[in-house]
């Protein structure tokens, strides 16, 4: 029987950097993936700018739409709905393994090679010392972390009026990209009123993203091209695949995918891996030292629940509230299509209400250029021939703002596992999400804020889409961090409780859930677990 | 009863955005897509989709009253896929690409607003007839 060292669970954000500590550690590291992949599209999408694109290309129907329309989305707003064709593989898989049963949660997961990681947005923020220790995490520790994290991912940011709330004490990041017009508008304006806007506690500036401006290594520096949605060609944007594809040239790292991990058994002297080849359907068993889980926080919940076999537990679960809120600024309007343009968040705005870097909300602010007029154009009450008159013309000067709402625990946000005879596992997660009206209330309260914020710089919200609740894509807290031992726990140093050698590096720990961008937090405990798990404590 | 290939719908949607008849690809990434795939067409949502493609002058009235009351529906979908496909023709990306106008566009604006709005009023009506009364 062979036993294996280091066994990493999962290729998404947080098992890419626990892997990476570990192989830079020299230890021996296997990782256990799903691992769905796309060449399709990605392999046929030119590395040309956006409007050269839309101008010349004849198969660009293939990317932007996809073969079957599967980019073509009719119907109510799901999450994940605005992926692009070569992005939908992230969900492969997932509705047929990762089966979810609610009325109250629409989350999304992923069995993608590089995760959720694959399509996420770059916004990286750090947390301020009283959401690390709200969070349940050591602030110096997190600190040195987080440069280690950005000297691997490459961040780029500003020091302006919202770096507290984003690069924070991070001394060596790239000059933020270059503005386009509709931002640039809107943060002269915000120049202008800013002394208003901080005695209301609202910050605006560029949010840290995890893209290079300058290249790096074998990555190249950001060219503006507004594929953002679709390719990665230059490997500018930081995705989790990137530093798995470095590790796989290293002897002591190898991956093998196709597997969807079941549950963990511990022995006196290792661990048992269960697992089910994905294509074939049958089970497969490995045996490691020690484990470490990275497999998104409902993954997580899944596998230990699944693992403790205990009847009807039900676990925390955390996400933000999310609405997206599009907006026009009318002296944008009538304006030509910008050639060299960031599809990414280029401005964020913050509101800290008490001003003390907590229960901060987020407002993320995107143009709208790349994703087509047809996406937009079925929210207009008119017939498709006169919207698009009217649409183009406004798509200059639309812009999109992604608000995000910190989140506390409750006894009516819960997962638990129940059985199910037609799913693969046999299982699946009940999800019940439900916000208490004072929640609710603040939540409207802070919208309404911040479209009046949007309002003062010249930007008009036409309304307010709130896609439910999982919807932010930002999840957390199933096993939430103490010092009890208890099951279900996980311990400070993210070990999970109970056991003696399996941790949890994903969100699973985190006991409140701030509003900024979670990602770059997740992986900087991510590298810090995986520096634990190399103590035998 | 479906009279009409999906290569004839296409043809009929595409004339409705284009006031031509879109080219070949156009028609044949269409049929390719096939907005039918995923549908569950009632009874009701047939006799507009025969009443539009038999009268494809009616269809911007049509267009226009389900937006505005009921934006959901079959017929809906089907011009929707069509104006996805020809915002992903390069031959046709000059409809779609925000260009350059100035502020006396504005009243081409509003006018195209108005027009959508009396178009709906008179759709809202068609649709009745053609729901009590069916196709003919
Ligand atoms: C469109 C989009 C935009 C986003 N924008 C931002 C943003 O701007 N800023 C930000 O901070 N966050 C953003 N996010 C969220 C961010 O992507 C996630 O927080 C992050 O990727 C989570 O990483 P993870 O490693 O914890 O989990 P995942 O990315 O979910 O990775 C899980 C991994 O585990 C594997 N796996 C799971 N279960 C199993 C199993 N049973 N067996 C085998 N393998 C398994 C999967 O294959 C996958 O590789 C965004 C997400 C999306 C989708």
């Amino acid at each position: 029987m062979e036993i294996l060292d280091y066994v990493v669970i999962g290729s998404g954000c947080t098992g890419a950097m626990a892997a990476q500590t570990l192989v830079e550690s020299g230890v021996h590291v296997t990782l256990l993936d799903a691992g769905a992949d796309e060449s399709k599209y990605s392999s046929i999408i030119p590395d040309k700018d956006y409007l050269s694109i839309r101008k010349t290309e004849q198969e660009q129907y293939r990317y932007l739409i996809g073969d079957a329309g599967e980019g073509i989305a009719w119907g109510g707003i799901k999450t994940g709905e605005h992926l692009t064709p070569s992005r939908k593989h992230i969900l492969k898989w997932v509705d047929d393994l990762l089966p979810i049963e609610s009325q109250t949660f629409f989350p999304m997961e992923s069995l993608a090679y590089g995760g959720l990681g694959c399509a996420w947005g770059l916004g990286c923020c750090q947390f301020s010392d009283v959401e690390l220790q709200a969070v349940g995490l050591n602030k110096s520790a997190m600190q040195t972390a987080y440069n280690t994290i950005a000297k691997r991912i490459g961040i780029c940011g500003a020091q302006d009026d919202a770096s507290p709330y984003t690069i924070g004490e991070l001394k060596d990041f790239q000059t933020a990209p270059v503005m386009d017009r509709n931002h640039s508008l809107l943060y002269q304006n915000y120049q202008q009123k800013k002394k208003s806007f901080s005695k209301h506690g609202f910050y605006m500036g560029r949010p840290a993203l995890a893209l290079l401006t300058q290249s790096q290594e074998n990555r190249k520096a950001y060219a503006y091209k507004d594929m953002d949605f679709y390719s990665d060609n230059d490997e500018s944007a930081y995705r989790p695949w990137i530093t798995i594809n470095k590790l796989k040239k290293e002897n002591n790292f190898q991956y093998i995918n196709g597997l969807l991990f079941i549950k963990f058994k511990e022995q006196t002297d290792h661990i048992d891996i269960h697992c089910l080849e994905i294509e074939t359907n049958t089970p497969k068993i490995f045996h490691c030292k020690k484990l470490i889980l990275a497999t998104g926080v409902l993954g997580s919940a899944r596998i230990v629940l699944r693992s403790f076999e205990e009847q009807h537990k039900t676990l925390p679960i955390l996400t933000n509230a999310y609405s997206y809120i599009p907006c026009v600024q009318p002296a944008m309007f009538g304006k030509e299509a910008e050639k060299h343009k960031l599809g990414f968040a280029q401005l964020s705005i913050f509101h800290d209400e008490n001003g003390d870097n907590m229960d901060v909300a987020m407002g993320s602010i995107y143009s709208y250029q790349s994703l087509m007029l047809f996406r937009i154009i079925k929210e207009a009450p008119l017939n498709f021939a006169d919207a698009r008159i009217i649409m183009r013309y406004l798509m200059s000067g639309i812009l999109i703002m992604g608000l995000h709402h910190p989140e506390n625990k409750s006894a009516t946000k819960y997962v638990e596992l129940i059985h199910d005879m037609n799913a693969i596992t046999g299982d699946k997660l009940k999800i019940n999400y439900v916000l208490d009206d004072l929640e609710k209330n603040k939540i409207s309260a802070r919208e309404k804020k911040f479209k009046s914020r949007l309002r003062a710089l010249g930007a008009y919200a036409i309304k307010s889409i709130n896609p439910g609740s999982g919807s932010s894509i930002h999840y957390a807290g199933s096993l939430p961090m103490d010092t009890s031992g208890n099951l279900f726990t996980t311990l400070p140093n993210g070990k999970l409780a109970g056991t003696k050698n399996i941790f949890i590096a994903d969100g699973s720990g985190f006991n409140y859930l701030p509003a900024k961008s979670l990602t770059w937090s997740l992986m900087a405990n991510a590298h810090l677990t995986a520096l634990n798990s190399l103590k035998n404590e | 009863m479906n009279d009409f290939s999906l290569r004839q719908e296409a043809q009929v949607y595409g004339k409705y955005f284009l006031d031509k008849l879109p080219n070949e690809q156009t028609i044949e990434i269409y049929a390719q897509t096939n907005p039918h795939k995923t549908s569950s067409t009632s009874a009701n949502d047939q006799k507009i989709i025969q009443f539009a493609l038999h009268h494809p002058w009616s269809i911007g009235f049509l267009d226009a009253a389900q937006a505005l009351v009921k934006s959901n529906t079959e017929l809906r979908k089907r011009l929707y896929f069509m104006f996805a496909i020809l915002e992903s023709r390069p031959e046709y990306c000059s409809l779609f690409l925000p260009t350059k106008r100035n502020w006396l566009y504005l009243f081409f604006i509003f006018y195209s607003g108005a027009r959508s709005i009396f178009k709906a009023f008179f759709g809202i009506i068609l649709l009745k007839i053609i729901t009590r009364h069916g196709n003919s």
